[in-house]
């Protein structure tokens, strides 16, 4: 099964559980009363416990290293899209669909196009800590993931680009502020590495084999629900 | 009306608009050095791999295609030497140019590469050996007065370093390398004199070959030796 397919099946069977549990918003709003009296720590808060986050922002991609992206691109701008489902209290699995751009600042390493679009594809884990009252940080790493880098080489109507594929892994760290009980604003930080499937001559093995880049991201989450998945099962 | 008219807009735009894809998934490495005709190293040469771009005809060979794409680009070092990172294309049209500037002769490296790619994506041009471009002003002029006729013909080196590959072994019978050209002209009553410029290499033979009043024919040889060369005859 392609990484894609296996993402699509995953989004379609969280979605398939938002559905389900919506219909006990209701019941969530109830609890939530009995739930203000019951103890909070920073691993977890029944009063602030939530089922899904969705979440959008911008983000600064920043290349580093001695690799084709490193010495080969310049970050430009980038957009993300995550999805959180809490599974148990404040343990997560999550996906994440970004959009990063970057300028080529040396054709010479990486062949001659000017920019390049990496869509990227992230099956996540996390945890969230509750540190005070309104602040949610959160460590995140990925299971699986894949990026498509889309290298531009001209603009306007008469266009010629070229495709690299690489698997992803990223390790993120976030921190949110509740602006109230459904809205958040959030600065995060990722560290992703990109293994390329690019065939190369043995030269350029070492530069083009692996790949990596910063992002610095801010932007707004999004509550739903008030329990865990786990907990609507058990109670 | 309007809709309508939108959405004409839109067909054509998506009709005129067109995009060209490379292959995914892959670099190549074109890699060599380029001395002068004296085997000093010539640093700034511009070496860019192109695809989809014709060949020119045998009266005038060279790049001809229109919609030619650059693939990879990269200068030679102070020791000559360069090394170009590239895109790859399928085409029967792929090309690798050497550009030093005016002042040298350009090579230009043709192949078909749907065929053929090497086996380790390298292309090893070894060392390319540029002629300095030498600009021969002639002027043949008449002081015998009428009636008197000269025919002549000048033999010299052309410009043009035009190889063809065919999976990897250079092809001589479609290949220019340096060859002989000649020029004729017989001047007489109707055109009495001639001057003009011819472009050869520097540290090449012209053959001036002539013939007055049907005499036989006298060859007088010079080498060029400077880039700007001149040449004046009278008969």
């Amino acid at each position: 099964m392609s990484l894609h397919l296996l993402i699509k099946k995953i989004i379609a069977l969280l979605c398939l559980m938002l559905s389900l549990f919506a219909s006990a918003q209701d019941e969530d709003k109830l609890d939530s009363k009995n739930e203000a009296a019951a103890e909070s720590s920073i691993f977890s808060s029944r009063e602030r416990q939530t089922f899904v986050v969705l979440s959008n922002g911008f983000n600064l991609p920043i290349t580093a290293g001695n690799n084709f992206i490193g010495q080969g691109l310049e970050g430009n701008s980038g957009l993300d899209f995550g999805f959180q489902l809490y599974l148990y209290k404040q343990f997560f699995i999550g996906f994440s669909l970004n959009y990063n751009f970057f300028d080529v600042k040396d054709q010479s390493v990486v062949g001659n196009y000017k920019k390049t679009k990496v869509n990227e594809e992230l099956l996540n884990i996390g945890y969230e800590f509750l540190p005070t009252d309104k602040l949610r940080l959160g460590v995140v790493a990925s299971v699986t993931g894949s990026a498509r880098f889309k290298n531009k080489q001209s603009s306007g109507s008469n266009q010629a680009y070229q495709i690299d594929h690489s698997r992803l892994s990223n390790y993120g760290i976030y921190i949110r502020y509740e602006l109230n009980s459904v809205v958040m604003v959030y600065l995060d930080y990722a560290y992703s590495i990109a293994k390329t499937d690019i065939m190369v001559p043995n030269e350029l093995e070492d530069v083009f084999r692996k790949g990596a880049y910063n992002n610095v991201g801010i932007g707004l989450a999004f509550n739903i629900g008030k329990r865990d998945l786990i907990s609507r099962f058990l109670n | 009306m309007n809709i309508k008219f939108l959405v004409i807009i839109c067909l054509l735009f998506s009709f005129y608009s067109c995009e060209t894809k490379f292959e995914d998934d892959i670099r190549i490495l074109v890699k060599g050095k380029v001395v002068d005709g004296f085997g000093v190293p010539i640093a700034g040469a511009e070496v860019g791999v192109y695809t989809q771009r014709g060949r020119g005809a045998f009266f005038a060979p060279g790049p001809s295609g229109s919609d030619q794409y650059n693939l990879g680009r990269n200068f030679s070092d102070s020791n000559g030497d360069f090394s170009v990172v590239s895109l790859f294309d399928n085409d029967a049209d792929f090309s690798i140019e050497i550009d030093a500037g005016d002042s040298y002769s350009k090579y230009n490296y043709y192949t078909n590469i749907i065929d053929y790619v090497p086996s380790d994506l390298v292309f090893n041009l070894e060392t390319i050996e540029l002629k300095t471009i030498g600009i021969v002003n002639y002027n043949i002029s008449r002081i015998s007065g009428e009636g008197n006729t000269l025919s002549y013909s000048l033999k010299y080196e052309n410009v043009y370093f035009e190889a063809y590959y065919e999976e990897g072994i250079l092809v001589e019978g479609e290949s220019y390398c340096y060859e002989d050209v000649f020029e004729s002209w017989i001047l007489n009553d109707i055109n009495s004199d001639r001057e003009s410029t011819l472009v050869t290499t520097v540290g090449s033979t012209i053959e001036f070959i002539y013939s007055i009043n049907d005499q036989p024919e006298i060859i007088e040889t010079f080498i060029i030796n400077e880039p700007t060369y001149e040449f004046t005859f009278t008969y």
